[in-house]
């Protein structure tokens, strides 16, 4: 059986300082969904052996999921190859708040509020790129100090109806919702960022992409050449309805998820998302998709596996860790094959419910949550014959063998 | 010659009216300019207050600005402003460089975060939205600017309120929401 889980692991570890424009090229690409354009990307890695490469992210959210790790693993890319990378903390952005993909405007950060989100931002981050490699920068020490003088200038370039014309803005409006003023001049601080840096290239998700069509104006007005832009996809969610990763969908991998939560919720995603997360968090070749999504095709179990301990893996650069998680896996769905340590064990009277024993155990949120996984026919007793369907009212004496509740939690009903 | 006065200035004793007139220096309309302190007597009368100051706030940062004025053009065009204004009736004339030291895009940017798109296009004048095609970002700038004008203003002069034309009520009417609480007397000047 071909392990890509192994290859690309091993993969993450090799220097790509000096590879060939179109090898590099080559590994880019599946990562992103749009790029402003493939040709000035070309035209740009043959004149700057070092490109200096923009990410920045507003500190708005403490904690991340992988879905925000996507444009970090394309910035990695360029960092394994020795580019320069510039990674910008919006300090002054947050203060206004991205309009970005909104329904409604942003709360503004206050300068604590950043300061905290910044450290569990970036604590989280380290797990998927060497934080060394990056030349941190906060851009209120730029857009702070700007002159009413500076700032006319580059205003004075910006068509207000084009401005406050966006689809996303003018959708919010049809909604009643508001847009800001300030997020009207989003777009172009994000500019002026790329022109204080001179950036070759600006790396972010495709929902960004108004966002990056001002930065490349404001840089064409300045007189410099425009910034290539590579756009990473959204990330969809684990519950294969089409929406985006969100922790107010309830669909996505905390990065400061367990390993097992992780390789998990994995393993729920639909099959068609194989591919699209493999590309999005191993450094595949671009050659090599076809042989990939075939495999996807006629192995997707062992695929989202591999998966599964690919992504578990990266975050240790170790491969034992990602494979430690998929035999636990194994031994507990796979195999049905549950031990004592897997289970929790509940001592209850004979005459009990197993509904009111699973209260008891403190393991759920509420009595409704529990009610709503039995009628989801989500609690079963495990035993050598298969699987049973256990109603609420069943009592503690009844049960046989291990009872799995939702998908991941297990329990041992001893009486007393 | 006052349309309508809305008063809510904390500073109510003693019973005189602190009244801020905040104008761009450009050339001089002396007899738009002469109305003011007229203006200002009658929301004196109104107010039943016992006397009156108005305080020019002359701008002579932003059509430096936005006109590409050299230091010394604008200078002459605000000396001008200082030895006519208190014949006009003005008690006191303030030049914004004098007061408004800090013009750095943090000091004024935050306010944007509290006024809408709707809200920001209703009180630009109907002359400008008929070029909305030669609308720049710059119209945002100068909202913010102006705010910070007057929000300094407000405190550094002490002032309980704003005397401003009627045709520009939406502005100040925006503007309310963002600046402590102050009186506005809105003139007619048609």
């Amino acid at each position: 059986m071909k392990r890509f889980d192994q290859q690309f692991l091993t993969r993450d570890s090799e220097s790509w300082v000096g590879m060939e424009v179109d090898e590099l090229v080559g590994f880019l690409l599946p990562k992103c969904q749009e790029v402003i354009t493939i040709d000035r990307l070309r035209q740009r890695m043959s004149e700057h052996p070092t490109l200096k490469v923009k990410f920045g992210i507003d500190p708005t959210a403490s904690e991340i999921h992988i879905g925000h790790v996507v444009p970090i693993m394309l910035l990695r890319q360029f960092a394994k190859a020795g580019h320069h990378i510039d990674f910008i903390i919006g300090d002054f952005t947050a203060r206004i708040g991205d309009p970005t993909a909104r329904d409604t405007g942003r709360v503004p950060l206050s300068p604590e509020q950043i300061v905290k989100n910044m450290e569990t931002y970036t604590s989280q981050i380290g797990k998927y790129i060497d934080l060394r490699m990056l030349h941190i920068h906060y851009n209120a020490e730029w857009l702070n100090p700007m002159t009413l003088q500076e700032i006319f200038t580059i205003f004075q370039q910006i068509n207000l109806s084009e401005a406050m014309q966006r689809e996303d803005f003018r959708a919010r409006m049809r909604n009643g919702q508001a847009v800001s003023l300030a997020e009207v001049c989003y777009g172009v601080l994000m500019g002026i960022d790329s022109v204080h840096l001179g950036t070759h290239v600006e790396i972010g998700g495709i929902d960004q992409l108004l966002n990056f069509q001002q930065c490349r104006k404001i840089m064409r007005q300045s007189g410099m050449d425009e910034e290539v832009v590579l756009m990473t996809p959204i990330l969809e969610g684990t519950s294969g309805d089409g929406k985006k990763m969100s922790k107010s969908y309830g669909n996505y991998i905390a990065v400061n998820a367990t390993h097992e939560d992780k390789f998990g919720k994995i393993m729920s995603i639909p099959d068609r998302l194989i591919g699209q997360y493999f590309r999005c968090f191993a450094d595949v070749q671009q050659r090599e998709l076809k042989e990939l999504d075939a495999f996807i095709r006629e192995n997707p179990m062992e695929a989202k596996k591999q998966l599964a301990t690919l992504i578990v893996a990266t975050e240790t650069r170790r491969i034992e860790d990602g494979l430690r998680e998929r035999e636990f896996f194994e031994r507990k769905f796979s195999h049905k094959n549950i031990c004592h340590e897997d289970c929790i064990e509940l001592t209850e009277d004979t005459n009990t419910t197993i509904l009111d024993a699973l209260v008891k155990s403190g393991q759920f949120k509420s009595k409704s949550e529990i009610r709503r996984l039995f009628e989801q026919q989500g609690v079963r007793s495990m035993n050598e014959n298969g699987e049973v369907i256990l109603s609420p009212e069943i009592v503690v004496g009844q049960v046989r063998g291990v009872v799995r509740v939702g998908k991941r939690r297990f329990f041992r009903f001893v009486t007393a | 010659m006052i349309a309508y006065s809305i008063c809510e200035s904390p500073h109510t004793h003693p019973n005189v009216l602190r009244l801020g007139f905040s104008v761009w220096a450009r050339t001089l309309p002396k007899d738009y300019l002469s109305i003011y302190p007229k203006a200002a007597e009658e929301a004196r009368k109104r107010a039943g207050s016992e006397n009156v100051f108005l305080c020019a706030l002359v701008d002579d940062v932003w059509p430096m600005v936005a006109l590409s004025r050299t230091y010394r053009e604008q200078q002459n065009i605000s000396d001008r402003f200082i030895a006519l204004l208190p014949d006009l009736g003005f008690h006191e004339v303030r030049l914004v460089s004098d007061f408004v030291k800090d013009v750095t895009l943090g000091a004024y940017l935050s306010h944007a975060t509290k006024v809408t798109v709707s809200e920001f296009w209703k009180l630009l004048p109907q002359s400008k939205k008929t070029i909305s095609d030669n609308l720049t970002l710059n119209e945002i700038l100068e909202f913010l600017w102006h705010i910070h004008v007057l929000e300094i203003a407000l405190s550094e002069f002490r002032l309980t309120g704003l005397l401003v034309g009627i045709r520009s009520e939406f502005f100040y009417l925006t503007a309310r929401k963002l600046l402590p609480p102050h009186d506005v007397y809105f003139v007619n000047t048609t």
